[in-house]
């Protein structure tokens, strides 16, 4: 007996936690890259040419959003659905050529045992992956190489597998497709000078929002309920309420601080998580209230609330503590000279409680 | 001699037969004192509040399963992306069945497993455990709102990465520890301290899961462990994993590569995977090696004593108003922190009696502690002894100034022995025992027994100890005005200024060679004593006793160097002893 409210709930969730559904809105900056990375895959996949990419961006702003939303386009192209290996390797995981290159023969659906690989080197390993997958099927199969992380791909020891995957993408009869996913503008400095001459140069960069109408736009759509939705009452009052929503000045200012703080679409999920989980069928529909709880959350002092909780003493010692460092200048100073300095026993208190004093230690 | 050997003698006879008698005692209080008793008020309180109602609820779910499990079938595609497995639905709906037949002594949530299966109130899903939750864990209510909110219901996608922050003993381990069991989800706790090394914690993640608290399952690096991850979920469950990672803050030391790829497992394994991070720290603390991705912030507050300080926070959205009210009156009548306590109570005494005692605890400890489990220590301490009276006869428990007066000293006593733990409670009720029977050995003072610190050292040892001192902390040019036995020639005193120069008793010991050692030891040692190979043996078993620390630098050519570890009350205790004749023992500068 799924009500409305937990339909929409279930249904938000997707949207804010997988890349699988967006709401439709797709900013401007955006197409232009999409378009680039699908023009380029789909040379790749139908004309077999060997290509490289990079797509750089800060965190949050859609990099693997992009990948997976070109994968997806080229799952319904007739030309391309059978035609291609997508292998995906992420430099956090896989901290070495050699877990890389185990990860690659898995994706590839290649049986072969650890001994062979081991005893190569590594160019001949990933040169016998990719001819055992020509030989296992009749027509070249291009592979596509998705890098997240690849500035860490770059502190591999001599770069091995960087520069094989590039080696074969310009010279030869293996249609592959490298597209690497990083966050640092300055990734290719870090290359070496025989992989960066193979590497086609081709950046993508992609920013978050400039500008706040293109954000609440998003917003809009992240948060309205598809035309296909069960409910159609419901689906109404929440398209009317989401309209609303997005006039009331509460929440317009909860989106315009966070925009101000972070433009990308990750902290926009993150600010509307709340609002979204709090729905329930004795609170069906989103209220501006949810947003500035939501807000608040996200950006409260941490350090100012974890000292409300300290002790008097604790307080006292920290007080103590920052009188020392300035006058002692930034010079380094010890616990021993805090406790036994003036400063401490100025601080402590006054006789309570009849005769004794609660602070003598 | 022969007397205090017969006293020590009789002390022992009587020690032995006050023991038996008082572990019995003793036993009895701390049964009643312990942790655990927190569910067990709990679990009564609950069942006071909700009575009879929730019983019939088992068949109800049961139904309401059936007819969702029909309509999310069609629906499952557009809904759940992730695959949702009839099996275990099944499965659920048999174990909801043998629940209902099963003994009613139980707790009545444990009863009902429907999914989304809809309760007495109208909440449904996760809520259902919200009552039974908030009065098992008092002043923590908006945190378990906010967490069941986030958390989302089982099959639902959850928040990423949660990181719950907090002072000491604010609840948060216990908070999660008691929502994901009653939730009855996949969930692993792993402590990081405990597991230091990421296959460590790769294997206990793992067999936490699969169920195994105290196994392992050997796995080898973060690629196995995501597939290990992406097989677990494909076999047996399509709910979220929740893996929390106690003590998060040595995270940061482990591989630099494992904290990012622990907050996106979500994302790396295409799985429901929710990493919680608990920690006394700040979100800042651990950004700068968490590469990028900021999990959701939760924070827990310290508890509170007043009672207008609590807020049931938005409480008409999720609790029924009768059980509101019945949440609103406890919690108003006492701060959150005297709720807590005073389910301490040992059983057979007073609750009223019990909560006095519990606020004069509060009124004089909270300025220096406000960590509970601390609190809670001293006040099982000190309860037998604020009972003594009244358990002799001397006062009633009405007459309070009376029994605070006894309790005070005590209570001075303790102030300045908080977190030291210096003796164990057992110790320290012994040492009560026997300062009260009249025989108070020398180290009691106050009415709480010091740390015993005894030293026995051979005579040379002694001189070598001081000497050691004396040299770590007196700087070296002043040696000649100390040690010389010579008659120094008056100096003219310079006219420059002085600089301010710090304390060197603050600044801690520095490092004297070996030679200045033993001329300073020769100095203030009365009878000469030629240099022998006893002599340096015994400087390095000084060493071995870690009273004085040898210094392993590279450069060893000048000559071995030390540096004196004790401090200067250790020193003057040493010096005080039984000494035949007192030298000049100038310890400061």
């Amino acid at each position: 007996m799924t009500t409305g409210a937990a339909a929409a709930e279930t249904l938000l969730r997707n949207r804010l936690f997988s890349d699988l559904d967006d709401g439709g809105y797709v900013p401007e900056n955006k197409k232009e890259v999409l378009g680039t990375v699908q023009q380029v895959l789909e040379r790749t996949i139908v004309e077999s040419e060997g290509n490289s990419l990079l797509i750089i961006g800060p965190r949050g702003c859609g990099k693997t959003w992009v990948m997976d939303s070109v994968f997806r386009t080229l799952q319904g192209d007739r030309r391309c659905k059978d035609n291609y290996i997508r292998v995906y390797l992420n430099g956090l995981v896989h901290t070495d050529d050699r877990l890389a290159l185990l990860e690659i023969a898995r994706q590839l659906n290649i049986d072969s045992d650890n001994e062979e690989h081991t005893s190569m080197s590594f160019s001949a390993a990933l040169d016998y992956l990719l001819a055992a997958l020509r030989s296992g099927s009749g027509a070249n199969q291009s592979v596509i190489f998705v890098l997240d992380e690849f500035d860490l791909f770059a502190s591999h020891k001599n770069q091995s597998l960087l520069y094989n995957l590039l080696d074969i993408s310009q010279s030869s009869h293996n249609p592959i497709a490298v597209v690497g996913l990083t966050c640092r503008l300055d990734v290719v400095e870090l290359l070496e000078k025989r992989v960066k001459s193979r590497f086609s140069h081709r950046q993508l960069l992609l920013f978050p929002h400039s500008e706040f109408r293109d954000y609440a736009t998003l917003a809009q759509s992240l948060l309205s309920l598809p035309i296909n939705f069960k409910q159609r009452q419901f689906r109404h009052e929440w398209q009317k309420n989401i309209q609303k929503l997005l006039q009331n000045a509460k929440v317009l200012q909860a989106l315009q601080q966070q925009f101000r703080l972070s433009a990308d679409v990750r902290s926009l999920k993150t600010l509307l998580l709340l609002p979204v989980s709090r729905l329930s069928p004795t609170h069906p529909q989103l209220a501006p209230s949810d947003f500035s709880l939501s807000l608040e959350l996200i950006h409260r002092d941490s350090l100012g609330a974890v000292m409300k909780g300290l002790s008097v003493l604790e307080l006292c010692l920290l007080v103590a503590v920052r009188q020392i460092s300035e006058l002692s200048c930034g010079e380094p100073f010890n616990f021993e000279m805090v406790y036994c300095g003036k400063q401490w026993s100025s601080l402590l208190v006054t006789p309570r409680y009849g005769n004794h004093s609660i602070l003598q230690l | 001699m022969s007397s205090t050997a017969s006293m020590r003698r009789s002390q022992r006879h009587r020690a032995k037969s006050f023991k038996s008698e008082l572990e019995d005692g003793v036993q009895a209080t701390y049964k009643a004192i312990k942790l655990k008793s927190l569910e067990k008020d709990g679990r009564c309180a609950s069942n006071r509040i909700y009575g009879e109602d929730y019983e019939d609820d088992g068949e109800k779910a049961v139904d309401e399963v059936e007819e969702e499990l029909t309509e999310t079938d069609s629906a499952s595609e557009e809904q759940h992306p992730k695959r949702t497995t009839k099996k275990s639905a099944r499965n659920r709906v048999e174990q909801v069945s043998d629940g209902d037949t099963g003994d009613a002594g139980r707790q009545e949530e444990e009863e009902e497993e429907g999914e989304d299966g809809v309760g007495e109130d109208g909440v449904h899903g996760r809520w259902r455990h919200y009552h039974s939750l908030c009065s098992r864990l008092p002043g923590r209510e908006r945190q378990i709102q906010l967490l069941l909110s986030l958390l989302g219901e089982p099959r639902q996608l959850t928040c990423p990465a949660l990181y719950v922050y907090g002072n000491t003993s604010t609840g948060k381990t216990l908070v999660l520890k008691t929502i994901l069991s009653s939730l009855q989800v996949p969930h692993a706790f792993v402590n990081c301290i405990e597991c230091y090394s990421p296959k460590l914690l790769y294997g206990t993640i793992l067999a936490h899961l699969m169920g195994d608290t105290s196994g392992y399952v050997r796995c080898d690096s973060m690629p196995s462990f995501i597939r290990s991850l992406q097989s677990f979920a494909d076999e047996r469950t399509a709910e979220t994993m929740y893996i929390v990672l106690d003590k998060a803050e040595r995270l940061r030391e482990m591989n630099a590569t494992l904290l990012p790829s622990l907050l996106r497992l979500s994302e790396l394994t295409h799985r429901q995977v929710c990493t919680i991070l608990v920690s006394e720290l700040v979100w800042e603390k651990l950004a700068m090696s968490a590469g990028g991705l900021r999990p959701y912030p939760l924070h827990f507050p310290q508890y509170t004593r007043e009672s207008d300080c609590i807020v049931l926070y938005n409480s008409e959205s999720f609790c029924s108003s009768a059980a509101n009210e019945n949440f609103t009156e406890t919690c108003n009548m006492e701060g959150e922190v005297l709720a807590i306590m005073s389910l301490d109570c040992p059983e057979g005494e007073p609750l009223s009696f019990y909560r006095t005692f519990v606020n004069h605890v509060w009124n004089v400890f909270q300025y220096v502690c406000r960590d509970l489990g601390e609190l809670r220590y001293l006040s099982s301490l000190l309860y037998p002894k604020y009972c003594e009276p009244v358990e002799s006869g001397e006062t009633s428990r009405q007459e309070t100034r009376k029994l605070w007066r006894h309790i005070e000293p005590y209570f001075r006593g303790v102030m300045s022995k908080i977190h030291l733990r210096e003796i164990s409670s057992a110790q320290w009720v012994k040492a009560q025992v026997q300062m009260d029977s009249g025989e108070t050995s020398t180290s009691l003072a106050q009415g709480v027994p010091q740390s015993k610190a005894v030293l026995e050292l051979p005579y040379f040892s002694k001189y070598l100890l001081i000497a050691s001192y004396l040299a770590s902390y007196n700087p070296s040019k002043t040696d000649k005005k100390f040690f010389s036995k010579q008659k120094q020639a008056r100096t003219r005193k310079s006219k420059k200024p002085r600089k301010e120069k710090p304390n060197h008793q603050l600044l801690g010991p520095k490092p004297f060679p070996l030679d200045r050692l033993m001329a300073i030891f020769y100095s203030i040692l009365e009878e000469a004593v030629a240099p022998s190979a006893d002599i340096y043996s015994q400087i390095s078993s000084l060493v071995t006793l870690q009273l004085v620390s040898q210094l392993h630098t590279k450069d060893l050519l000048d000559g071995p160097k030390y540096k004196c570890l004790m401090t200067l009350d250790a020193v003057r205790q040493v010096a005080s002893w039984n000494w035949p004749s007192k030298s000049e023992v100038d310890t400061s500068q």
